[in-house]
């Protein structure tokens, strides 16, 4: 009995370890871990099976049923983990659920009537969800209706707006973001655009975000992918607490001095990797 | 649900190279090196000692779980409490990457980063020295039934947790508990018969398992936390120096987030003063959930206490202090 315990323990070392092969492998990595340590699991995984195959063979003499029934417990939680980003897949690509919005009147006081949404000159254009893109891919700028944009990520221009150097007002910016509204922020008539920015493991990470002044908030709504090109203005409310309940994105920081004033939305589909891994103080960045 | 178990493999798989690679080295240790070797090559002087500890991570850096179960084998090997213990404490944050990364996420706030090293410092040097004393090995679980002791005919008795070490009864019990426990780890893990580099491939496994479940218990606390607790749960706590400190602390223990990454998550929590967001970034890393399960798994219960209680008392109030000054 004691032999099967033991032979059973260096099994289960073998299957954690086939288990972050796979997880590399079948390209789910970065939903748990920031992909620049994709490296070091590859190696752990390696070590692990080894050590695995040679205490299944050379089994321990003082097996733990304790630390078997615990270890049995976190495979449990790794395969249903793997179910659950099988079923995630299945939703993320599903068409986005807003349509393109150009020529936004944000940052002016709200109309009396709604007027109604302009036709965007990218729709049809713009395929409905955005081709692949590695930051290497892209040009660090982008013009958009005649004017120049420069890509960057949220947590990228968050910690630029932190103590913004000179200039940084004036230039125009193109990010992506998840919509997040509350009833707080729908009275300032604003709207969070939040990043998930994941430094090593999805437990240290937290969403990183600008508000976004809009007057037609009905366009948006929660969970909503966009591509938001504007510049950046001091705000003129103090940053209420906006109260958001974010299912996976517990703790996030939203940018209390400057709004986002958008020249033009875009609705997009959730990016292949919609977690921010990379941040940089510089041009190119991230985006 | 899906949230849980994300949050559970992500630290699992995060903190796994760590914990292999403390296993591997606690193994080498274990299996090529002497029992006098290592006492010999450590200082001699108590406070010589301390600053070997407190100055070692920058040469080996370690998470605080790949920590744990080096020190127990430094620990077993004789290497004095003042240089394991303040290793064991320190080396997670006192180490380059850790400072690195706590000068990036605070913008290179220099107070941020040396109120770090300092309360760590502190916190691990007044373990280290309260600690000195004691026979390493006493200071484990199963130190008073490790061979080494044994071997080393420890004389003075040491009473920690009321377990008199030296009441080995007769021959015939000294021997069994030596052939028990094969090359004296005591796990019973490699024949003495294998290769070296089986065995320490065996007591890697052996090691990794022991801690590993620690780890998972810790895992899934945090992944239970995680779903639980919203942002704005914390927010009545924020304008309160008092409670802020102690929230913010609260929060470290439970997220148990790892060291290298810990300043960028206590850098979003802004609203927070920063003497809570300084009392978050020192305390994760000396005592959270996955710590606090290794620390009872593999310390005496007494030892276990100080090693949790100090930390906290000491960063408390020296952060609710210092905030004072600072308003």
């Amino acid at each position: 009995m004691k032999k099967v315990a033991g032979i059973i323990e260096g099994l289960i070392l073998l299957v954690i370890g086939a288990y972050a092969v796979l997880l590399i492998l079948s390209g789910n990595y970065w939903r748990f871990l920031n992909p620049k340590f994709t490296w070091l699991t590859a190696v752990t995984a390696i070590v692990l099976m080894l050590i695995g195959i040679t205490a299944a063979l050379k089994p321990n003499n003082k097996p733990s049923l304790a630390r078997i029934s615990i270890f049995l417990v976190l495979l449990i939680v790794l395969l249903s983990g793997h179910l659950g980003i099988t079923a995630h897949k299945q939703i993320a690509s599903k068409p986005p659920v807003g349509k393109p919005l150009s020529g936004q009147l944000s940052g002016q006081p709200p109309p009396q009537s709604k007027p109604p949404v302009e036709e965007d000159p990218f729709a049809g254009i713009l395929p409905q969800k955005l081709p692949p893109q590695s930051p290497a891919d892209q040009a660090p700028r982008v013009i958009m209706d005649g004017q120049e944009y420069v890509r960057i990520n949220l947590a990228e221009l968050y910690i630029l707006f932190k103590s913004p150097q000179p200039g940084k007002l004036e230039q125009r910016y193109v990010v992506r973001g998840i919509v997040h509204r509350s009833k707080r922020l729908d009275r300032l008539q604003q709207f969070a655009l939040l990043r998930n920015v994941v430094f090593c493991c999805l437990a240290d990470s937290f969403g990183a975000g600008f508000r976004v002044q809009s007057d037609r908030l009905d366009k948006f709504a929660d969970g909503q992918w966009l591509e938001v090109y504007g510049t950046l203005k001091r705000s003129a409310h103090q940053l209420p607490d906006p109260h958001l309940h974010i299912e996976d994105m517990r703790y996030y920081d939203l940018n209390e001095s400057y709004v986002l004033v958008p020249s033009k939305i875009i609705p997009i589909s959730e990016p292949d990797e919609p977690y921010i891994f990379e941040c940089r103080t510089s041009e190119p960045f991230a985006y | 649900m899906q949230l849980f178990t994300s949050t559970v493999t992500a630290v699992f798989l995060e903190a796994a190279p760590f914990l292999l690679l403390g296993a591997l080295i606690s193994s080498v240790f274990e299996v090529y090196l002497p029992q006098d070797r290592l006492e010999k090559l450590m200082p001699k002087g108590r406070l010589l000692g301390l600053l070997f500890g407190l100055g070692a991570g920058m040469f080996i850096p370690t998470c605080e779980c790949g920590v744990v179960p080096i020190v127990r084998r430094l620990l077993k090997k004789g290497v004095p409490p003042q240089v394991a213990l303040t290793y064991m404490l320190s080396a997670p944050v006192i180490n380059p990457l850790t400072i690195l990364a706590t000068y990036i996420a605070f913008r290179g706030n220099m107070w941020m980063v040396l109120g770090r090293i300092g309360l760590v410092a502190a916190c691990a040097s007044c373990i280290g020295l309260a600690l000195a004393r004691i026979n390493p090995a006493l200071l484990l679980r199963d130190g008073a039934s490790s061979p080494d002791l044994i071997i080393h005919g420890h004389e003075e008795c040491c009473p920690v947790d009321g377990v008199h070490v030296h009441h080995i009864h007769d021959v015939q019990d000294v021997h069994h508990v030596g052939h028990d426990l094969a090359h004296g780890c005591g796990c019973g893990c490699a024949a003495p018969q294998e290769s070296r580099l089986i065995q320490v491939l065996l007591h890697t496994a052996s090691e990794f398992l022991d801690m590993g479940k620690f780890l998972i218990l810790g895992a899934l606390a945090v992944g239970l936390f995680k779903i639980l607790l919203f942002q704005d749960a914390l927010e009545p706590f924020q304008n309160s120096l008092f409670l802020a400190v102690g929230v913010m602390m609260l929060l470290a223990f439970f997220l148990s987030i790892c060291a290298q990454a810990d300043a960028f998550v206590a850098a979003s929590f802004s609203a927070f003063p920063g003497v809570a967001q300084l009392s978050f970034v020192t305390l994760g890393p000396m005592v959270d959930l996955k710590l606090v399960a290794m620390y009872g798994a593999v310390f005496r219960t007494r030892i276990a206490l100080t090693l949790i209680l100090v930390p906290v008392a000491l960063i408390y109030l020296v952060s609710f202090l210092a905030g004072m000054v600072i308003r």
